[in-house]
């Protein structure tokens, strides 16, 4: 059941090619194997959102996806949303608006937040809320981050 | 003059790398040839610990150490004394 495969993972448009356990969870294969250490594990198991990543266009918690499961799929983590010196509209928010404390779930909001809005530009602002409050973050108490998130959305839909 | 820093927002140094996701947070760190160490806790809520027999698991293959109250025996009465003096300053 241990045998290990080759697989090659698309982060960000770099392909890694890695030799892994069917059992490795996409999110150790982006950190250990692939080095790309923003993509954060909180609670390991689908409770906190601190790993999301965005896969084919969807978030997904990369703790509760297998890293076989996604080969040759496109993933996207917080290391490919800023275009070279320029933030994202999301990132930029997230600074304007006091987003973020110690920093630890930042990358699982952004990504929610960034798939979320580039899947459903149009989406509610009480759908936006709900989608919100399925990340933890133990500084912030949320409002800041439903205000950066509200404001990146303007930005978004602006464009 | 105006002041720099009192009554208004001061843009934080720290959120651009974290934002960028190059914060280096203690799981990011990685020196080659690391060890990991990994808390047992017991499996019974509420008993007495008579003895810890950590034989079997020293014999596994990578397992370096294996660490209980008895080798930490020096730290803690450090701790304690510690402990007590920070009381000892409560009014």
């Amino acid at each position: 059941m241990s045998a290990k495969s080759d697989i090659t993972l698309t982060i960000n448009g770099r392909a890694h090619a890695i030799h892994v356990e069917p059992r490795r969870t996409l999110a150790d294969a982006i950190r250990e194997d692939c080095g790309q250490t923003g993509t954060h594990i909180g609670c390991e198991h689908g409770i906190c959102g601190a790993c999301t990543v965005i896969v084919d266009g969807e978030p997904v918690r990369s703790c509760l996806m297998f890293a076989v499961q996604a080969a040759g799929k496109k993933i996207g983590t917080v290391e490919g949303l800023a275009n070279g010196d320029t933030l994202h509209p999301m990132q930029q928010a997230f600074m304007d608006h006091h987003g973020l404390q110690c920093g630890f779930c930042t990358p699982g909001f952004l990504m929610l937040a960034v798939g979320v809005l580039e899947r459903e530009p149009d989406i509610s602002d009480d759908d936006l809320l709900d989608v919100l409050s399925s990340n933890l973050c133990r500084c912030t108490g949320y409002q800041n981050i439903i205000k950066a998130v509200r404001a990146a959305a303007k930005t978004m839909r602006g464009k | 003059m105006t002041a720099k820093f009192v009554g208004r927002s001061v843009p934080r140094l720290e959120d651009r790398p974290l934002l960028l996701g190059q914060g280096r947070f203690a799981a990011d760190i990685s020196f080659p040839g690391q060890w990991h160490m990994r808390v047992v806790r017991s499996g019974i809520a509420h008993g007495k610990i008579k003895s810890i027999d950590a034989s079997a698991t020293l014999k596994l293959p990578g397992v370096h150490a294996v660490w209980t109250a008895a080798d930490i025996a020096q730290a803690n009465k450090a701790l304690a004394v510690a402990i007590k003096d920070f009381d000892a300053d409560e009014p």
